[in-house]
């Protein structure tokens, strides 16, 4: 994405980075031990488009010795924020916060191309931020699959001579269902269905029930809805109650990557007030990416300057809201002991396990959600090559990346068809977040691949023998 | 100062837009490698995707007289990629191509790009592995270890990267491409693979390289020794080694570093220890465990308070990377660090440390110690703050005293990590002029008129320490040419 750069403010850059909180950048030692853990510098392998390189250039502007210049955003807006050079790096560098501040100063002080403008406008200010228009969408999009005009542009001589980026599209389109999962549920107390008494065993569920949030974000809340269903099913089976505040809001994730830290906020300020009061031990998130980010909150009020905004976070945020965000996988298998006594399918079946990078790099969840799927009766878990390379999807980096991001994903893909031929009797491949799903769905249907792709919790309650 | 219009032309059309770059971006980025503490940006990037187009613009660089430099991964500590006279760098990054494979023969032949670490798991699931392991082999190339001679932990036994490299492809710098050794050992004639390897890119541009394959030992025993001082822990490297025991791996780690991996990478390393020494016995089963016992026994008599085993893979694992990124580690605790590579006798170990602690207290500045005990190849990381003028010359000025020491105490500049800039001037310390212009005219055999990597390894003239004959090297290199395009021939395959 190009940028037209012309200095909004009186501040010189250096000063701009200096307000915002920037020390960490001094972390990095330049030992270069990121530089191979990078997708974007193993496509181009370029200096500047490698995490080093990167640091070295926000530590440049924070220095004053470089300026908000095209070519210096530029390679900052190529990173996919996959954070794999967090996992890679020894000093403990803070990566993604460091981006995504400095996208931040980028957003607020230069000028944004026209093509920009218009997707911050309606997606991201506009369509994210209203439950009713999402809805809307999904209906729209839901009645659009039904037409049957994507597998039309797919499977027909269109596929050739409509432009690559939007054939490809049309693989990604989440499977929409025209409703609000959030809407539906709206703050009800879900009973654990020990409580309703469908299976029998009460010994196995605890004495007091744990009462846990769910988060439902703004595309999942409206598509994809096994997702929501699976995850609700199997807390509610090992004794959760489960409530799901309908005043809740999308998490910000894809704002925060953008630059947009002034919208997340709005949404944090949302999601804590929602969340808040309902008593809560957790708040269960299913995308890796959400989860991540709400889990990051803090980083917003860093270097905000609204002081209300500060003072409701320091009341209630951190406490309240932040420490208590699980990701489903991660919160389940903690419980392995009561999974163990559900009655689940025990034919066998070989599935491959991706790890989106926001719930290994950033969440730093990886061992436990292997753990938990390979302990289901008849189920081998076989992780994918490279299970911990970014697959290009990263929010909507594919969009407004297409080439690098088709690159990446055709590795991705490039493992999958390894690691399956190495597992020929593999029916299916599990990732955690639902923008990986999305990516890696394209990438399986477009290579005409025969795998499903599923969400983990999906597939554990498909082997769920209760109905 | 970019290229010229003509010449950009010219590379564009060899490589194709893409591919060279000359913005001011760029070149800040490319302006220092793993040594920050120098910099200084190049002309301009070159990246060439073929051996056939490196040749083109090495061909072109030559004719226009424009020296040139190649580039791995950039971790290199002694400004080895650092462009001296606005060279311009050629970064090699696109040549990572495994081309074969040969298990039975034990070799592996790749491209300069390859990631060190890459061949060991290409080769892991047969049973093989390449033996050098430089702490930063998951980011480094094997071009850049070829260039430097790069070691690691387990040279102890198994040699350094000139003890594992077959054969090369190399442009010269002329455009020529040469091929030096075989796939197996035994060519008959001069050493020519032996110079090449450390020449630090000097001598030309490697553009494939054949490396053994080792089998992997049969078991590893991973010992963790806990003492409460620095000498201690020194003396217990020559108690093991005098006795006729040659660890895969000796490495000693101080109370700072102990602090720093534990605050970064939890290995379990006991905050309160003033020095551990990591330990690792390979080979056969049968009898590994007994001498296991042995050198516990050794590690104790000389002080060790505690000698902890890894116990699976994975807690050797979680040592190994504690050593490996302890560099990087240091971020931690301080925004910048400059590492010294001296060697030293390892008999010598407990004075020279000694000696360090003492020049950094005196300085007033933190000096850091993780190293390769067993080579008696130190790693001191002076820790300053790069914002604050006077700690970066105390930390130049603690570096030289620490190189002064390890000559004054029989030892050398460099085990692993290359002369580069950071080091030139100190040759003359270390060599007569004599034997610094005879070196110079080994480059000069294979690069004339110094346009690959100028700057690097020799004192430069001008300079305050010239090498002592006073023999500059243009002069050098002018030598004799006739001669030595004669034998150059020799080595063309």
């Amino acid at each position: 994405m190009s940028i037209n750069v012309s200095q909004k403010t009186v501040l010189s850059t250096k000063e701009l980075f200096r307000q915002a909180d920037f020390d960490n950048i001094l972390k990095c030692v330049h030992c270069g031990l990121c530089l191979d853990n990078c997708p974007t510098y193993r496509e181009l392998g370029d200096e500047k488009d490698s995490p080093r390189g990167r640091l070295y250039l926000m530590r440049g502007l924070w220095e004053g010795e470089l300026e908000l210049e095209a070519e210096v955003i530029d390679p900052l807006n190529r990173c996919l924020d996959c954070r794999a050079c967090e996992t890679a790096c020894p000093s403990g560098v803070p990566y993604g916060e460091l981006l995504e501040k400095a996208r931040g100063i980028i957003l607020e002080n230069t000028q944004q191309s026209l093509k920009e403008r218009i997707l911050r406008l309606f997606l991201l200010r506009g369509l994210f931020r209203s439950t009713n228009l999402l809805i809307i969408a999904s209906w729209i999009m839901k009645i659009y699959a039904a037409s049957g005009f994507p597998k039309l542009i797919t499977n027909t001589f269109m596929a050739k001579l409509l432009p690559q980026a939007f054939v490809f599209q049309q693989y990604l389109l989440p499977k929409c269902s025209g409703e609000s999962f959030k809407r539906k549920h709206a703050d009800q107390i879900l009973p654990s269905f020990s409580a309703e008494g469908k299976h029998g065993d009460a010994s196995q569920i605890r004495e007091e029930n744990l009462r846990v949030g769910m988060f439902s974000g703004c595309i999942m809340d409206v598509s994809e809805n096994a997702i929501h269903n699976s995850t609700l099913t199997l807390l509610r089976h090992i004794g959760c109650e489960v409530v799901v505040p309908s005043n809740q809001s999308c998490c910000g994730a894809l704002h925060v990557h953008s630059g947009d830290r002034k919208t997340a906020r709005e949404f944090a300020m949302k999601n804590i007030t929602a969340f808040n009061n309902r008593h809560l031990d957790a708040i269960i998130t299913n995308s890796a990416g959400c989860g991540a980010q709400l889990q990051e909150y803090h980083h917003l009020f860093m270097d905000s300057d609204d002081q209300t905004q500060k003072d409701v976070w320091s009341a209630v945020g951190l406490q309240n809201f932040e420490n208590k965000v699980t990701d489903i996988l991660e919160f389940l298998s903690a419980y392995m002991d009561l999974l163990a006594n559900l009655p689940w399918s025990k034919d066998e079946d070989i599935v491959l396990y991706d790890s989106p990078c926001h719930l290994m790099h950033a969440q730093k969840v990886d061992e436990n959600p292997r753990k938990l799927l390979n302990s289901l009766p008849g189920v081998k878990l076989v992780v994918l090559n490279e299970s911990n390379w970014c697959c290009g999807s990263a929010g909507i980096y594919n969009l407004v990346q297409p080439g690098l991001s088709s690159a990446i994903l055709n590795r991705k893909t490039e493992s999958i068809c390894q690691t399956l031929a190495e597992n020929p009797k593999a029916s299916t491949i599990v990732t955690a977040n639902p923008g990986c799903l999305y990516q890696i769905r394209a990438g399986i249907r477009s290579n005409n691949i025969n795998l499903r792709v599923l969400h983990p919790v999906v597939y554990m309650a498909e082997r769920l023998m209760v109905n | 100062m970019s290229f010229k219009n003509d010449i950009r032309e010219q590379f564009i059309r060899i490589l194709g837009k893409g591919w060279v770059k000359d913005d001011q971006v760029t070149l800040y980025t490319y302006r220092c490698d793993g040594l920050t503490l120098y910099t200084a940006p190049p002309m301009g990037v070159l990246f060439p995707g073929t051996v056939h187009e490196l040749v083109s613009v090495i061909k072109l660089l030559n004719q226009h007289k424009i020296s040139f430099i190649a580039r791995g991964a950039g971790t290199g500590l002694s400004g080895g990629a650092i462009p001296q006279d606005r060279s311009v760098i050629i970064e090699m990054a696109r040549f990572k191509e495994i081309h074969e494979v040969d298990i039975i023969n034990r070799t592996i032949t790749v491209g300069p790009g390859v990631i060190n670490l890459r061949i060991t798991e290409h080769v892991n699931a047969d049973g093989y592995h390449y033996a050098p392991d430089p702490s930063s082999q998951k980011a480094c190339t094997i071009g850049g270890n070829v260039a430097e001679n790069a070691g690691g932990p387990h040279t102890l036994k198994y040699g350094v990267t000139v003890n594992h490299v077959l054969g090369l492809e190399m442009v010269l710098a002329d455009g020529e491409l040469v091929t030096l050794g075989a796939n197996h050992f035994g060519q008959p004639g001069p050493d020519l693979l032996g110079l090449v390897t450390g020449s630090e890119g000097t001598f030309g541009i490697i553009t494939k390289i054949t490396c053994r394959l080792m089998p992997n030992p049969e078991k590893a025993v991973t010992m963790l020794g806990i003492y409460k001082s620095v000498r201690e822990a020194c003396e217990s490297v020559s108690n093991i080694i005098g006795q006729g025991i040659i660890p895969a791996a000796v490495e000693m780690l101080d109370k700072i570093i102990i602090y720093a991996v534990e605050k970064a990478l939890k290995p379990g390393f006991p905050l309160d220890a003033e020095a551990v020494l990591i330990v690792e016995l390979d080979g056969l089963s049968d009898g590994l465990d007994a001498e296991a016992n042995v050198v516990e026994k050794l590690l104790k008599d000389s002080g060790a308070i505690t000698v902890k085993r890894a116990l699976d893979e994975a807690e050797r694992a979680k040592i190994w990377r504690a050593r490996k990124e302890a560099f990087g580690a240091i971020g931690q605790i301080s925004p910048s660090y400059y590492v010294q590579d001296g060697v030293i006798p390892r008999s010598k170990l407990p004075e020279v440390l000694d000696e360090i602690a003492e020049i950094a207290k005196k300085s007033g500045l933190t000096v850091a110690n993780v190293f390769h005990a067993g080579d008696g190849n130190l790693h001191p990381l002076i820790l300053y703050d790069y914002g604050n003028q006077q700690e970066v010359e105390k930390a130049h000025a603690i570096g030289e005293e620490i190189l002064s020491s390890c000559i004054r105490y029989g030892g050398s500049l460099s085990g692993e990590h290359g002369i580069g800039i950071e080091k030139a001037e100190w040759m003359s310390e270390l060599y007569s002029g004599n034997s610094l212009d005879n070196m110079q005219n080994v480059r000069a055999f294979f690069n004339p008129e110094n346009l690959l990597n100028p700057g690097k390894i020799f004192p430069q003239p001008g300079r305050c320490a010239e090498s002592k004959s006073g023999t500059p090297p243009q002069q050098a290199s002018s030598l004799d040419n006739t001669k030595m395009v004669a034998s150059k021939s020799g080595i063309v395959v």
